[in-house]
């Protein structure tokens, strides 16, 4: 891509400490975003997605979560060694986030415009009425009729649609360089997701800003990615352009995951499934963690951790079987 | 699938609930009321999948606890085998719901944590009257079996289990009292998208084995096309419009149906396209809006749709739709390839 990545996350490995142990939720994850681009990574629950997330934000609940090893480089620095305060700094004006639940990421008992104000008066040396002014703008961007007014209401005034449109406009009233956005439309429903991801689509567009966009649902991968990483139990199975991955996806577990999405426009008499269940964190499968469910299984899949390779410019995938073409 | 018969195994006319809104603390008064399910009527055929889609709180739960008499209706009717379910005594009831059985949505909080998986299995049994015994563990087991887990399990405890598998222990309890009916609400949503289709393919290879008939409720449109003969969608406790899945998915009639369509993220980046974008939020079932309850939020709406409600018209053989304009908005799919 680009010659210098906006985001470059290199061998993130994140673990939490629990009472049968430590567990690695994240194993020696890479990738790069470049400026102004979306990155969607997508995963069944449990995959790592969201701690990954996490750990880019520095918001890890500690203890038990801990990085315990690798970087994260974001215009150059480090995040992983900056101090607290630099960090805090950080998010929220160079690095924005959204997350899944706008039922619950907004404080009830203050009013929306005193929550978006606090994020930019934080961030900038800038007057009240002036913070005020600016928080009715981003939230006229994000299409809240009657800004003038709605800035005063509390959340439970406002649908899931509309709190998740404030929750945006917070997240980029200091237009921020990236967006992390941790399912920002599953608790939405069909028609409200579709006017928050063309919201968002333009909102990128207009401001330049890059977007990793973390679901589960690869219709939104599909829809509003440019890039995708499929990730699976701690590690990235595949990563690469979106129409490459969806028309010729070399991991047998994206294949997999793409052929058990039942599909609106074609018509299939029975789904193809994946066999079997996610591996617990606790009892790794050695080797390949995706081996014991996969059909295109070989002795030498659990010998070893398979190695990521290049199948062609920008398309990854850890698989011994990748070079072999498709998997069907 | 849909087997050719003449009584349908469940017909529902005119079904309404309102639940009241109550002030006052020691004197209750009904301030208001939700109209959850407001005159919703559908059939299902023996051996058939009827899919009842729609966003939350559209009453398509509450449908499907209507029908099972789970909650006592305010008005309407709902036949099973041309039994009428709502006048019937509690003794009667409890012999009809050895037929009807429901599979829930959250595989957490459907099984009691405190019993072995034989004890819920079997629950159903023993509130019909059976006793514990070596033929009811040997019962259990096979059923087990039948949803695609170990025999074995039968001693263990929920939480032992994986969500998929739990939602197989929630697919065996329903099973248990061999129903003919089975209303599925929300039952592979909670489920990953690998596990879910395992599940999905379960319920189908079932219904064949028993020709059972399921109400399938659910907000995603793509599981419901996969499993369904004939789609309902809901809109503020009203059926907006129903017909068998071919002709919904590729010639839907109702604005609501065809902007319910256009919403989905289809994953497919070559169908990437403009969507046609349904405005504004689904107003509150308090207080739905006069006239048709789309024509808030619908691109076709006129004083007509303002003022009077729409009947539920016969479009095509089949294909029932509820909006005035029905013979001159154009029937596309949305999800035809463009371009």
């Amino acid at each position: 891509m680009a010659a210098q990545p906006l985001l470059s996350v290199r061998n993130l490995r994140t673990v939490f400490g629990t009472m049968q142990g430590e567990v690695t939720a994240v194993d020696d994850v890479s990738f790069d975003v470049a400026p102004g681009e979306v990155l969607g990574i997508v995963g069944e629950s449990g995959s790592g997605k969201s701690v990954t997330a996490l750990s880019i934000m520095g918001l890890l609940p500690q203890p038990p979560g801990r990085v315990a090893g690798g970087e994260i480089l974001f215009d150059g620095r480090d995040l992983l060694k900056l101090p607290k305060s630099q960090m805090r700094q950080m998010r929220g004006s160079a690095i924005g986030m959204i997350f899944q639940e706008p039922m619950t990421s907004l404080n009830p008992v203050f009013t929306i415009g005193d929550q978006i104000t606090e994020t930019i008066r934080v961030h900038e040396r800038i007057g009240a009425a002036a913070a005020r002014k600016r928080g009715i703008e981003m939230l006229e961007k994000v299409g809240i009729p009657s800004p003038q007014r709605r800035i005063d209401d509390f959340p439970h005034q406002l649908s899931g649609g509309m709190r998740q449109r404030v929750m945006i406009a917070m997240a980029l009233s200091c237009s921020p360089k990236l967006l992390l956005a941790d399912e920002p439309t599953t608790a939405l429903d069909v028609t409200i997701q579709a006017q928050i991801l063309d919201l968002l689509r333009d909102l990128q567009r207009e401001m330049g800003m890059a977007i990793v966009i973390i679901t589960h649902n690869m219709g939104v991968i599909a829809e509003f990615a440019d890039r995708v990483a499929v990730m699976y139990a701690g590690r990235i199975a595949e990563e690469g352009p979106v129409g490459r991955i969806f028309d010729a996806p070399t991991h047998p577990y994206t294949a997999g995951l793409l052929s058990s999405t039942p599909d609106l426009v074609g018509e299939v008499p029975r789904l193809r499934t994946i066999p079997g269940t996610l591996p617990s964190l606790y009892e790794l499968p050695p080797g390949c963690r995706f081996a014991p469910r996969c059909g295109r299984r070989v002795e030498a899949c659990e010998a070893g951790r398979p190695a990521t390779q290049e199948i062609a410019p920008g398309h990854f995938a850890a698989c011994i079987r990748a070079r072999e073409g498709a998997s069907a | 699938m849909s087997a050719p018969s003449t009584t349908p195994l469940l017909r529902v006319e005119n079904l309404t609930k309102h639940f009241p809104i109550t002030a006052g603390f020691f004197v209750k008064r009904e301030v208001g009321r939700v109209r959850a399910v407001d005159d919703v009527s559908f059939h299902i055929d023996q051996g058939e999948t009827l899919g009842l889609v729609g966003e939350s709180g559209c009453g398509k739960s509450t449908t499907g606890r209507l029908v099972l008499r789970l909650i006592e209706p305010t008005s309407g009717k709902v036949e099973i085998e041309g039994r009428d379910i709502l006048s019937s005594t509690p003794a009667e009831m409890r012999e009809l719901r050895k037929g009807m059985q429901i599979v829930f949505q959250d595989p957490y909080s459907s099984l009691n944590p405190r019993m072995t998986v034989e004890e819920i299995i079997l629950e159903p049994l023993y509130v019909q009257g059976a006793k514990p015994g070596p033929e009811m563990t040997r019962r259990a087991r096979k059923l087990l079996e039948t949803v695609g887990l170990s025999p074995n399990h039968v001693v263990r405890y929920p939480h032992e289990f994986s969500g998929g598998q739990r939602q197989r222990i929630g697919i065996a309890r329903a099973l248990a009292p061999q129903p003919r009916f089975v209303v599925c609400d929300e039952a592979v949503s909670a489920l990953d998208v690998s596990v879910q289709a395992q599940i999905v393919n379960l319920l189908q290879d079932l219904q064949e084995e028993f020709k059972l008939s399921y109400l399938f409720i659910a907000h995603d449109l793509a599981v419901v096309k996969h499993i369904s003969d004939r789609v309902a969608v809901m809109y503020l406790g009203k059926i907006v419009e129903q017909a068998d899945k071919a002709s919904l998915y590729a010639a839907p009639r109702h604005p609501y149906t065809q902007a319910l369509l256009a919403s989905i993220p289809v994953p497919n980046p070559r169908l990437r396209r403009p969507r046609a974008r349904l405005t504004g939020d689904v107003p509150s079932a308090m207080a739905p809006p006069a006239g048709c309850r789309f024509n808030t939020r619908c691109p076709h709406a006129t004083d007509l749709c303002r003022t009077q409600e729409p009947p539920a018209i016969e479009a095509a053989p089949g294909h029932v739709v509820a909006c005035h304009h029905v013979a001159t908005i154009p029937a596309v799919s949305p999800l035809a390839p463009q371009r």
